[in-house]
């Protein structure tokens, strides 16, 4: 098992906040998870040691001063790109997460940090620990500067990010050395101004519209490519600018809605109650469970009759 | 009922209640547990001090899951962050774990408890395989220590007390204490004399008349073992996934084949 992307860190703020999906616990990291740490934080300094890039110039497609790149690629290979737009010079990767609008449910270590439990509505469950050594989990990818994945050393309340870089997860099945993800860490190449809604004030940072002249269809320099059904095996990353405000929100809800240029993805979490696809399964399946418990309760009642009776 | 048939209804038991952590499933081995000790519990027995034991264990695991695990979404109250492994909020969804946890151990104490509350000592003995005969012997002297030691202590203490002694701290248990040792130590002596008098490890085990099987033992064995095989037949087969609580409480599946193979458990307690 490689913990080192999931190796949680130190939380940036300190213990778990009200409202976020945080456990405190650490059962999990006994001698092994202490030595999965070092291995992280070995692959964390080859990573640190790696050549910095100028910042990728594909980013603008966001609004903001600064850029990061988030790719999300899903275990069926369905990949998800986006851009967050952020004022400050670096961004934590919770903040990025955040800020992305993707769905996502993390868990905290007591004073190691976050570490990721549900992406995107995926797994639609997961145990109390957040992941088993021998099933599926995100591992965690930073790209620096438009440069090649590296396995994250630091749990995502730790990694900070600055400008062109990226952060990506991998839904990964845990036989062997997680791959990083297909897509590069990069954001969208820069296509036309359309009618972001999302515009803020940072909106006049874009390049403005040449002229006024009416264009009944205007295609991007570069076609977008559409989000995929979650059937589909393996897809064409889905492209989204995501616009945000100038500075990093904090980190208050670990669901967010997506933006509205986003098509939905499937549902994350469900609100409680039984699943949409036991409902059809749950009257009948009610119905067979209260026999059975009246059934026991009528056989104990007997024996029990039965004992007081000489 | 034959002791060998209520031993392997008990590991039947121990391994269904284990099989899956849906809670629908742990309770209902619950019930049937319940219903045979209803049943088959002798007259002269209690069932009472293993139930507060169980109870008791099953909201210390609620409890301390509610406590130590803040994950889920439903917050029903948040406690200060400042303390230790506890701060942080506390969820539905660690309560329903906790109270998921809490019935698989009720569940496993009741599944073996006939094994200490209706077969006497010797009966689990002769319900050992022959070649477990030495580990059942010292099952047996093992139940039988530590009701034994709590009959000393209380005569001792009894009779310390018609001596003018009241209990005046820690060091003052040590009046009590020592006896009880004592006494232990010579009950084992004289348990090793009767057991040397009586040829043990010389030759073959004496016996007893092994008790008969009946049909009806052989019926509840084979249904026992049957709900085994269903409950491994559908875990190898994936149809019974574990129950998640996180990040939300959802309904715990069921299988209908699953609750009839928890029903086939009871028959030991019908008439």
């Amino acid at each position: 098992m490689s913990g080192a992307h999931r190796a949680p860190s130190t939380h940036a703020g300190g213990g778990p906040r009200s409202g976020e999906r945080v456990t405190a616990r650490v059962p999990w990291l006994g001698r092994r998870g202490l030595g999965l740490v070092a291995i992280a934080c070995l692959l964390g300094l080859a990573g640190a040691a790696a050549p910095v890039r100028p910042a990728a110039a594909g980013c603008a497609a966001a609004d903001g001063l600064h850029h990061v790149a988030l790719v999300v690629e899903h275990g069926d290979g369905r990949i998800l790109v986006r851009c967050v737009a952020f004022g400050a010079a670096t961004i934590s990767g919770a903040q990025a997460l955040a800020l992305s609008g993707v769905e996502s449910a993390t868990s905290g270590y007591a004073g190691l940090g976050l570490a990721v439990c549900q992406l995107d509505g995926e797994p639609t469950t997961y145990p109390p620990g957040c992941w088993t050594d021998t099933g599926p989990y995100w591992v965690m990818f930073v790209a620096r500067g438009g440069g090649a994945w590296t396995l994250s050393s630091l749990g995502i309340s730790s990694q900070t990010l600055g400008d062109g870089d990226a952060e990506g997860f991998r839904y990964d099945a845990q036989t062997g050395s997680p791959a990083p993800p297909a897509a590069p860490g990069r954001c969208p190449p820069t296509s036309p101004p359309t009618s972001s809604p999302t515009a803020g004030p940072l909106a006049t940072r874009n390049t403005p519209r040449a002229s006024p002249q009416p264009s009944p269809t205007p295609r991007p320099a570069r076609p977008v490519p559409v989000p995929t059904a979650p059937t589909t095996a393996t897809a064409p990353p889905t492209m989204v600018p995501v616009a945000s405000a100038a500075a990093p929100a904090t980190m208050g809800t670990s669901t967010a809605a997506p933006s509205s240029a986003v098509p939905a993805t499937p549902a994350a979490v469900p609100d409680g109650g039984p699943s949409s696809s036991g409902t059809s399964a749950a009257v009948p399946a009610a119905g067979v469970l209260a026999l059975a418990v009246l059934l026991l309760l009528a056989i104990g009642l007997a024996a029990m009759r039965r004992r007081r009776t000489p | 009922m034959n002791p060998r048939a209520l031993l392997l209804w008990s590991a039947a038991a121990l391994v269904v209640d284990l099989a899956s952590n849906d809670p629908l499933y742990r309770a209902l081995v619950v019930l049937v547990a319940l219903d045979v000790l209803a049943a088959r519990l002798p007259a002269e027995r209690s069932l009472r001090p293993t139930l507060i034991a169980a109870s008791l264990f099953g909201a210390l695991a609620v409890g301390l899951n509610a406590l130590l695990s803040h994950s889920g979404v439903h917050v029903l109250a948040v406690l200060p962050e400042a303390w230790p492994l506890v701060g942080g909020p506390l969820t539905a969804e660690s309560v329903a774990y906790g109270a998921d946890v809490a019935l698989g151990l009720v569940g496993a104490v009741l599944a073996v408890a006939p094994v200490s509350l209706v077969l006497e000592p010797h009966e689990l003995i002769d319900a050992l395989p022959a070649r477990l005969e030495r580990s059942g012997l010292v099952l047996a002297v093992a139940l039988n220590l530590v009701p034994g030691i709590g009959r000393t202590a209380l005569a001792v203490r009894d009779a310390e007390r018609m001596r003018g002694w009241r209990p005046r701290g820690p060091r003052s248990w040590a009046d009590i204490l020592v006896p009880t040792m004592l006494s232990a130590i010579e009950d084992a002596l004289a348990l090793a004399e009767a057991m040397e008098a009586r040829a043990y490890g010389s030759v073959a085990r004496t016996r007893f008349a092994s008790a008969p099987w009946h049909a009806r033992d052989r019926v509840a064995v084979g249904a026992a073992w049957a709900a085994v095989a269903l409950f491994l037949v559908a875990r190898l087969a994936g149809g019974t996934p574990d129950w998640q609580p996180y990040p939300a409480i959802t309904m715990p599946p069921l299988d209908p084949v699953l609750v009839a193979a928890c029903l086939l458990l009871a028959v030991p307690a019908l008439p």
